[in-house]
């Protein structure tokens, strides 16, 4: 394990101080220096990151190389291009890293097939402002939900500042996408699950992110390019298209659909004025005190931004419905489905699921439907230990009936004592 | 006549329970493989209490809770669970004055708790005699502290600075915990941003008329499922309902963060009480999470005389309203001037009235121009108590 050779690649754009910090850390690493190679990709860089990297005195192996503005997407694929190493891990040039952090990347990983996400905190400030209050509260449960026993992975787990593949898994799969400049993440996410890479969140892979969370303009301009990334995304991977934002819309209320899709797709000069006026009032809100409402129309306006760039690719409404339609025709069951009964105890159906790794499940109880664990998406195949907690979470209601059924028939076909609480 | 306190298990519910002549009703505690699920008041007839009369309200009792704990025992998980989390390391801090008799039970109780490395500490605060100090040193695994600072949010600080480990969970003098107590407070801090976890507080008697009252008007059980507060899910500032400091675990590391207990408030000073709401609150504002977790479970005795039980709801009513003045005046949050409103309006004028007309199961009318009385008096007993603070520091 500890023979493995490393290479660190590193995007980076105008971060001059928050670089030099994290390759002045990586010297400090726990895992062996000759077995680690740092690559730093310079994007467009205008400030003096040329400059420093010519002049960094590095204990491992250091190469850098320069491309123009492409995006993160491209300096990694060629960052990947320029490495040595049989295992590519790839840093945000905003994180600090634990000294731990590479050689938890190595530990984590099982076999050429794993890729291990690590964990980012935040750092922490005093007198945080709303907005960090609830981009603190997204980002660690994010980062929580991986935790929890029997989670299922999928695409939206490829956090891409703090990630480790094999360099062979990620030649195979043909990296990033250039084409994304948003959300390359969840697209690599989306073709690594469908090729069947095992997903593994390493927690002691961590380090800090010093995000400048508290910039609202640059964070409704980043919801904009999710929209138009998650349009790309479905023309890419059309059965991805019902589960994504875009297509919840039929779900809002009507009122509220008739307004956003007039102010994004219609009126656009007008809902502009209209949403950046509100956005303008946050501050004010925000001295207010007001948090409910400052919280209600953060939410608002992230819609709006998001649904914009939606608007950006698919010109119309019209489009969008089509859009959607497309997404719903090319959504059949795959089939691979098994039938498993868990009336008897569910490690036999553990074991099946495990066998068979199955992308659905109809569960019966007994002689009785249960319900069906539907093929989702771009989410890791089913595994035994996904089962329980899918029952519990889903199928709670159905199963606890059948169960009392199966009970008091069996209490009409015999006279064996039952206890307290099943007889009832 | 007098309440019995029982604490039965579901899966072994005996028909029915003898022996109870001195008592006129049951309290219950259902408990299900011992998570507590929900609890009720039968009668005892003749001494008597036959459960198996009882068998469907019992099982209604336990409700919903009955049904989660029942499926996740079938399916042998528990929902709560991350794949890797190891329980922190703990201090037990136990702050008291003058109350040697209460603190031997809470002491003892302490000792059985299953031992994970679990530090115990007694903070005696401004005690008049050396009967609290007597006491400690018969207990080898607890260790005394004396804190001169007369105040019990003085005493939880004090605590917080002496403690060696990562967790600081406090408990009253007169409370007792149960075996599971702490372990069930630990596991939830597994996320990073649960700052404080609280747990459920029981009556451990219900002897006196006096006992019933206070537990009939001021419950400290805030319900037996599982919430997770933090300034998205609830008002922060509206911190009735995520728990009390007698049975509450807070994590060291959140006083760098937004400081320690405010020694203006609670039991000693002038404001009586409203020292752990408003560090609640504290905590909610600046964006951090409290869990309310029954399965953590303590029993607090009462207390059992009529005047002492005025006095402490009076204490609450000040104690309240100190908190919402220093939110007004320290936290500058305006928001804060709707709740004493509410309260009044919905709360304690419709109590009011239901006593004047002596309408069913209405609330004793002495306890509700106590609290009112208590309340005040609040501003005004802040604003002194800072004062008085602000002497005794240039003073030292």
């Amino acid at each position: 394990m500890m023979q493995t050779s490393i290479s660190i690649i590193i995007p980076t754009h105008n971060r001059k101080d928050s670089l030099e910090c994290l390759l002045r850390q990586l010297g400090g690493q726990t895992y062996p220096m000759d077995l680690m190679e740092v690559i730093v990709v310079a994007d467009g860089c205008t400030d003096s990151t040329m400059e420093m990297l010519e002049n960094f005195r590095a204990p491992y192996k250091f190469n850098f190389t320069q491309q123009n503005g492409s995006g993160a997407g491209t300096a990694r694929n060629n960052g990947a291009s320029l490495a040595n190493g049989q295992l590519l891990l790839f840093l945000d040039d905003d994180i600090l890293p634990s000294k731990g952090l590479v050689e938890a990347h190595v530990l984590a990983r099982k076999d050429q097939n794993t890729v291990v996400i690590g964990y980012l905190e935040l750092t922490a400030i005093n007198k945080p402002s709303f907005f960090f209050i609830l981009y603190r509260l997204w980002w660690e449960n994010k980062y929580f939900a991986m935790r929890s026993a029997g989670y299922r992975y999928n695409y939206e787990d490829l956090l891409s500042g703090n990630f480790s593949i094999s360099a062979s898994l990620f030649k195979s799969i043909n990296g990033f996408n250039n084409t994304f400049r948003c959300r390359e993440d969840y697209e690599l996410g989306v073709r690594l699950i469908k090729h069947g890479a095992n997903f593994v969140f390493a927690k002691d892979a961590w380090g800090y992110h010093k995000d400048e969370v508290n910039n609202l303009r640059r964070s409704f301009y980043r919801k904009r390019q999710e929209g138009k990334a998650d349009v790309q995304m479905g023309f890419l991977h059309t059965d991805l298209i019902g589960n994504l934002k875009l297509a919840s819309l039929r779900h809002y209320r009507r009122y509220a659909q008739q307004v956003l899709i007039f102010s994004v797709f219609k009126a656009k000069l007008l809902g502009s004025v209209f949403f950046e006026g509100i956005g303008k009032m946050l501050p004010f809100i925000e001295g207010m005190k007001m948090r409910s409402t400052y919280r209600r129309i953060i939410m608002i306006l992230n819609e709006y931004w998001y649904f914009r760039g939606v608007a950006d690719q698919l010109k119309s409404f019209n489009a969008l419905n089509d859009f959607i339609r497309t997404g719903n025709a090319s959504m059949p069951d795959p089939d691979n489905y098994i039938e498993l009964d868990i009336r008897n105890g569910l490690s036999h159906a553990e074991e099946q699921i495990n066998l068979y790794r199955p992308s659905g499940i109809h569960l019966r109880f007994g002689p009785y439907m249960l319900g069906k664990i539907s093929h989702k998406p771009a989410f890791e195949k089913l595994r035994a230990k996904h089962l329980r907690f899918i029952v519990e979470r889903e199928f709670s209601l159905p199963l606890l009936k059948l169960m009392a059924l199966d009970v008091l028939t069996r209490k009409n076909n015999s006279t064996e004592k039952i206890t307290t609480i099943e007889e009832l | 006549m007098a309440t019995v306190v029982l604490d039965l298990h579901l899966e072994n519910l005996p028909a029915e329970i003898k022996g109870l002549e001195a008592y006129s009703k049951a309290f219950i505690l259902l408990r299900y493989k011992n998570k507590p699920v929900g609890k009720l008041v039968l009668p005892v007839t003749n001494g008597c209490l036959i459960l198996e009369n009882f068998y469907k309200k019992i099982i209604d009792a336990g409700g919903a809770e009955l049904w989660n704990a029942w499926l996740q025992d079938y399916l042998d998980i528990d929902g709560n669970k991350t794949s890797d989390y190891k329980l922190p390391l703990a201090t037990i801090a136990v702050c008291t004055r003058d109350r040697p008799a209460d603190l031997q039970k809470c002491l003892d109780g302490l000792m059985i708790l299953p031992d994970d490395g679990q530090e115990i500490l007694v903070i005696d605060n401004s005690p008049s005699a050396d009967a609290t100090r007597d006491l400690v040193e018969k207990y080898a695994r607890a260790r005394y502290v004396r804190e001169n600072k007369p105040g019990l949010n003085c005493a939880r600080n004090r605590a917080l600075i002496e403690a060696k480990n990562e967790i600081v969970a406090f408990t009253d003098d007169d409370a007792v915990p149960d075996s599971e107590w702490l372990r069930q407070l630990l596991k939830n801090f597994h996320h990073p941003l649960v700052a404080c976890v609280t747990g459920i507080t029981l009556p451990l008697e219900l002897e006196t008329e006096a006992q019933e009252a206070f537990e009939k008007y001021n419950s400290f059980s805030k319900g037996f499922r599982r919430k997770v507060h933090s300034s998205i899910s609830r008002n922060p500032l509206s911190t009735g309902e995520v728990g009390a400091g007698a049975n509450m675990a807070i994590r060291k590391s959140m006083v760098e963060r937004i400081g320690f207990f405010d020694e203006a408030l609670d039991a000693g000073t002038f404001t009586q009480s409203g020292g752990d709401h408003e560090y609640f609150a504290r905590v909610l504002l600046a964006g951090f999470q409290i869990v309310y977790e029954p399965a953590a479970l303590s029993w607090h005795r009462h207390r059992r005389e009529w005047r002492e039980v005025r006095k402490a709801i009076k204490g609450y009513g000040t104690g309240v309203y100190a908190f919402w003045t220093r939110c007004l005046v320290v936290e500058k949050e305006f928001g804060i001037l709707k709740f004493p409103f509410y309260w009044l309006v919905y709360v304690q004028i419709p109590n009011l009235i239901k006593a004047l007309l002596r309408t069913y199961n209405h609330q004793p009318i002495s306890l509700i121009v106590a609290e009112l009385m208590g309340c005040a008096q609040g501003p005004w007993a802040y604003l002194r108590s800072r004062m008085h603070l602000k002497q005794s520091k240039i003073h030292r």
